[in-house]
This record gives structure tokens, C-alpha cells and sequence, in this order.
């Protein structure tokens, strides 16, 4: 039995060798593993993110998505850099982040499965993006739980981070405004 | 722009899609060869994709499974070609021998004129003496003729003693000429299979050839449809494929599943029927097995099968190696409407039960669709083509119901970023 046990131990990590090996000579093998994302992942969901991954290039200015569209992927950006905005009345832009290499965007609505909150714009020629659409999210959970668990606390952590900033941010507003008030009363006082 | 311009655009691109749409025909027609054996690889392994797929999530390498699929897959066509085959090609050279023995007795009939021709030249013109039917002792590679005439025989009494009918003269030879085409119609089906044994072995080569590479590149392949569509439109167009590719994939599974089911149902009843009257299990297995197939040709296919199926009935009884002729053509007679009763319960099971079990979100295709695409599917890729354009129609109704349906809640309108967001940035969060 422990012979048995043994053998299968080697033969896992006879396997993984065998798999990193191969997956070296993919050019986004460094840059998927090197992200804090995906640093903790097994090499075998790696190999499945690595093949499932789409590459996009974009220009400046076009477009990655739009706003009130269904969010079916999230991005990672490998080269160049986007811009995520609102547009809340023509000729209005709110900017909400700049992303530079190796952040992730876009993960919000397709964990929520809902529509896109903001809109999304490379700003260089040559813009490259990760893609990794829901299904294949969903599949890389199904398949690889603890991989899955480990991307999706990271997402999670992602949003609390946005979630901390946006409170801070409210906090300050308030506080602003209510300092504003504040001199307006003594002012008209 | 102005009416006339409208117009004149309109036509030009009328014009210009009818010239496209018949020379993709043509060329699908010139080709039809080498797609046929490609669509169907494909179409297996589309199917199939997902067995690789949930072995390599369970660590078993792909390329084991493909070799158990193409073993698996290659076992059943030997047994088909080993057991299945001689036994159905038995009873087809039974009709081939009533064939060449009607030559003998009617000698329109096998000259390529058919029931029309024969009918037509039923009276010889003035001056030419008749010609006399040539009597022959009954063989047995006459049975199946002869066994069609005894049920239309018993068929149109039964009809005259319910005073449907009256008796004529010429009942008998209307009943021959009848079953003489039916005969005839087989005897062209043999000589279609002979002709296309050689073709059917290229076609299982690419086809295999097809397969292996598709399982084993599934994710390039879906990878290198992706890489067609434009940047700009990725989302949608991931959503498009994925949605496409799963609900065919559903359809076709259950397509599958619809047809197992519809093969171990018949095949119980046929064993059942077994009981009762003398038919032999391999007739069994091929009459379910026939039955189960010709259902994925929608309409046409299942009368299609209850005819085969009650003709290789009809063909097994050899009338010169029974004593009591008439016992043995009356279990004849109890077995043809067993098999047709069987067809007709299938069919009724398929409609009422199996098909709203096993396709939920069903694919529903326009009978009218479905025989203009089957007719077809028969002109590019004969039998083959005929069974495949019917999984290819669900292909295109779902990319149809995907475009006016699923696709709406995209707004289309992507691409460049207007020119006035670069400017008048009002905050910057």
C-alpha cells in the first residue's frame, strides 16, 4: 500500500515536471506565473489557463468594452496600457483607474455575471490582453477546485481592495463636504 | 442617397449573394467527396470532444482516449461489417435473385423503365406478337418477391371481403408489378452499395483521420475560430461561439442519446416479438439498429426504416425450406406487423417521451426545412449527406436563435472610442 502510494506520489511529480517542462516554451507561461494570481497555482491549472488564455492586441483608442454590455471575460493586461471609464452624460468622462501591465480588470461583472459598469480603452498601439472568459472560469473551478478557490480569493481580494478605497474615498468626500457645509453656515451665519 | 442608388445597391448585392450562394454549392457539390468524410469527422468529434475532455479531467492523457475512442469505434464497424452486414446482405440477395427470376417472367421490369415504363409499355405495339411470360420453378433466392405477393394477396382479399375492392384480372400482376418495383428498388441499393465500397473505405480513412486530429486539437480549434473574430467584438464573439458550440453540442448529444434509447426500445420489442413469431436475433439487432439510424434523418427516415425492416422480414422466410408454406407465411405476416407496429410505438415513444426528455431546450426545425435541407443533403452528399444535413440544420438554427436572441443583449456599436472623451475629462476617480 505504501509502495502503491509512493509510486503515485513520484509519478504526480514526475507529471508536473513533465508539464512545466512543456509549458516553458509558452511566451505567457513567465508572465501567468510570475502574477500574484496565479503564483500559488498547481502546474497542471496553470498548463489549463495557459491553454486557455486568448491573446488580443489593440490599438489606441479601441475599445476592450463597453458599458451595460454582459460580461463575459476578465482581463489581464500583458503590454501596454487601458484606461476604465464612465461616461455619464455626452462629452462627460469619469476615469476610474488607469491599468498597467499585469493587472487585472474587468473581473467584478463576470463574477456577478452581470452587465459591465464601466468601459474599458487601450491608450498605446499594441496593447496586449489576457483574456479568460466565464465558461472557462467556471470550467478551472470545476476542474481544479483548490486552483479555482485560490483565483477567486484573489478576485475577492481584488474587490475588497476597490471596496476599502471606494470607502476611504466616500469617508474623505463626507468629510470634505461636510467641511464645505461647515463654511457655508458660518459664512451665511 | 436616392431611391434609384438604393435600388441599384440593393440588386448589385442580391446579385452578388446568389452568385456567391451557387457557387459555394458548386463548389461544395465538386467537393463533396472530401467534405463529406471531413463534416462527419468533425461533427463525431465535436460531439465526442467532451469525453476527451472530462478522461484528461480525471488525468487520464488524451491521446489514451482518442486510442480507446478509435478503438471502440473501429470494433463496432467491424462487428457491423462482420455480423450485421452479410445477414441484411443475405436477405438483399434474396431480392436480387426474385430480380434476375423476374427478368425472366416480366422483362420490362429490370430494363431501368421502372413502374411507369413497365405500366406504359404494358400493351406491345400492333404487328409485335406479345411477349409470353416464361414460367420458372420457384427458387429460393425467390422468396422475398413471392412473399410480398402473398401479403398483397391476403392484403387485397382482406380489402374485397370488407367489398373495399373488386376482384379483377389483373390484381395479381398489378401486385408483381408493385412488389417488382419494390425488388427493383433494392436491387439498385446493392448495386449502390457495390459501387460505393470502395468509396466507403476512403471515406472511414479521412473520417478517422478527421476525428483523431480534431480530439486531439479541440482547444486549437476553437482557439483559431476566436482568432477570426475582430478584436473590438471578442466578448460577443466569445459568447456567439461558446453559446453556438454548447447548445449544438447538447443537440447532438441528445440526438445520440434520443437514437440509443430508440435502438434499445426496438430491440426489446423486437426480442419480445421474438417470442411469438420466428424472426432471428441478428434480423433483431439489424431491424433496431436500422430503425435507430434512419430516425436521424427526421420524416422520411423513419418510414424509410419500418420499410427496410418489414422487407428483411418478408426476405427471410424461405418458402422451399418449409413444410407448412402456409403456417410459416402467415408467422410471416404476424412478423411484418409486429415490426411495423414496433416502428409505429418508437415513433410514438420518440415524440411523446424521448424527445422531451432528452432535448429540453429543444432545437425545433420546420418540417419544411428539414426535407428541402435533407433533399439537399441528398444531392451533395447522397446517404451520408442525407444524415448529416440534419444535424448541420440544428447547427444553423442555433447560430440563428444565438444572432436574434442570446446576441441582443450586446450593444453592437463597439470600436473606436469617440474623439470627444479624449478631450473633456471632467474627474478622475
Amino acid at each position: 500500500m505504501a509502495t502503491s502510494s509512493k509510486f503515485l506520489d513520484w509519478f504526480s511529480a514526475a507529471k508536473s515536471r513533465t508539464t512545466l517542462r512543456r509549458m516553458e516554451t509558452d511566451d505567457n507561461f513567465h508572465f501567468i506565473r510570475d502574477n500574484y494570481l496565479f503564483e500559488q497555482f498547481s502546474p497542471a491549472a496553470v498548463a489549463f489557463i495557459l491553454s486557455h488564455l486568448i491573446e488580443c492586441r489593440y490599438s489606441n483608442n479601441d475599445l476592450i468594452f463597453k458599458e451595460e454590455n454582459p460580461s463575459i471575460c476578465f482581463f489581464i493586461l500583458k503590454q501596454g496600457k487601458a484606461e476604465i471609464f464612465v461616461t455619464p452624460s455626452p462629452g462627460v468622462k469619469i476615469v476610474y483607474e488607469t491599468v498597467d501591465r499585469g493587472q487585472l480588470f474587468g473581473e467584478v461583472s463576470v463574477l456577478s455575471s452581470s452587465s459591465r459598469t464601466a468601459n474599458a480603452r487601450a491608450l498605446e498601439n499594441d496593447t496586449v490582453m489576457l483574456l479568460m472568459s466565464t465558461f472557462d472560469l467556471e470550467e478551472l473551478c470545476r476542474v481544479y477546485p483548490v486552483d479555482g478557490l485560490k483565483l477567486l480569493r484573489g478576485i475577492a481580494g481584488r474587490i475588497t481592495e476597490y471596496l476599502a478605497t471606494t470607502t476611504r474615498k466616500l469617508r474623505s468626500a463626507q468629510a470634505e463636504l461636510h467641511e464645505l457645509k461647515h463654511k457655508l453656515d458660518s459664512h451665511d451665519g | 442617397m436616392t431611391g434609384n442608388q438604393q435600388l441599384r445597391n440593393l440588386t448589385i448585392a442580391i446579385a452578388t449573394g446568389i452568385v456567391l450562394a451557387v457557387l459555394s454549392l458548386s463548389v461544395l457539390y465538386g467537393a463533396r467527396l472530401l467534405i463529406r468524410p471531413v463534416l462527419a469527422g468533425l461533427l463525431v468529434a465535436h460531439i465526442l470532444y467532451p469525453v476527451v475532455k472530462l478522461a484528461r479531467q480525471g488525468g487520464v492523457p488524451k491521446w489514451i482516449t482518442i486510442i480507446v475512442i478509435f478503438l471502440s469505434m473501429v470494433s463496432g464497424c467491424v462487428f457491423v461489417v462482420s455480423s450485421l452486414v452479410p445477414a441484411i446482405a443475405e436477405e438483399i440477395v434474396a431480392f436480387k435473385g426474385s430480380q434476375e427470376g423476374m427478368v425472366e417472367q416480366q422483362p420490362g421490369l429490370s430494363t431501368g423503365k421502372g413502374l411507369v415504363g413497365t405500366l406504359l409499355d404494358a400493351s406491345p405495339p400492333a404487328g409485335v406478337p406479345e411477349e409470353k411470360p416464361v414460367k420458372r420453378q420457384p427458387v429460393g433466392s425467390d422468396v422475398a418477391r413471392s412473399n410480398l405477393v402473398y401479403i398483397g394477396e391476403q392484403i387485397y382479399k382482406t380489402l374485397e371481403r370488407f367489398g373495399l375492392v373488386q376482384e379483377t384480372e389483373t390484381h395479381t400482376e398489378m401486385i408483381e408489378l408493385v412488389t417488382g418495383y419494390i425488388t427493383e428498388l433494392f436491387t439498385d441499393l446493392v448495386a449502390w452499395l457495390g459501387s460505393v465500397a470502395p468509396e466507403g473505405g476512403q471515406f472511414l480513412l479521412l473520417f478517422f483521420f478527421v476525428l483523431i486530429f480534431a480530439l486531439l486539437d479541440g482547444d486549437k480549434f476553437y482557439k483559431g475560430l476566436l482568432s477570426l473574430i475582430p478584436n473590438t467584438y471578442i466578448e460577443p464573439g466569445i459568447f456567439m461561439l461558446r453559446k453556438t458550440i454548447d447548445m449544438w453540442g447538447y443537440y447532438l448529444r441528445g440526438l445520440i442519446v434520443e437514437n440509443l434509447i430508440m435502438f434499445f426500445v426496438s430491440f426489446v420489442l423486437l426480442l419480445i416479438l421474438k417470442v411469438f413469431v420466428e424472426i432471428t436475433f441478428i434480423m433483431a439487432l439489424s431491424i433496431a439498429l436500422i430503425i435507430a439510424v434512419t430516425n436521424i434523418v427526421r420524416i422520411v427516415g423513419p418510414a424509410f426504416g419500418a420499410c427496410v425492416g418489414v422487407i428483411l422480414v418478408l426476405a427471410s422466410l424461405d418458402v422451399g425450406a418449409v413444410e407448412d408454406v402456409e403456417a410459416a407465411r402467415r408467422n410471416l405476416m404476424q412478423a411484418s406487423f409486429g415490426v411495423l407496429c414496433i416502428v409505429a410505438f418508437v415513433q410514438l415513444l420518440d415524440s411523446v417521451v424521448i424527445l422531451p426528455l432528452v432535448m429540453r431546450d429543444q432545437v425545433n426545425i420546420h418540417p419544411v426545412i428539414c426535407l428541402l435541407g435533407i433533399f439537399l443533403g441528398g444531392v451533395i452528399g447522397g446517404i451520408v449527406g442525407m444524415i448529416l444535413a440534419v444535424p448541420f440544420i440544428a447547427g444553423a438554427k442555433v447560430i440563428y436563435r444565438v444572432l436574434t436572441v442570446e446576441m441582443k443583449r450586446f450593444d453592437m456599436q463597439i470600436g473606436a472610442v469617440p474623439s470627444y472623451l479624449n478631450t473633456n475629462i471632467v474627474s478622475s476617480a
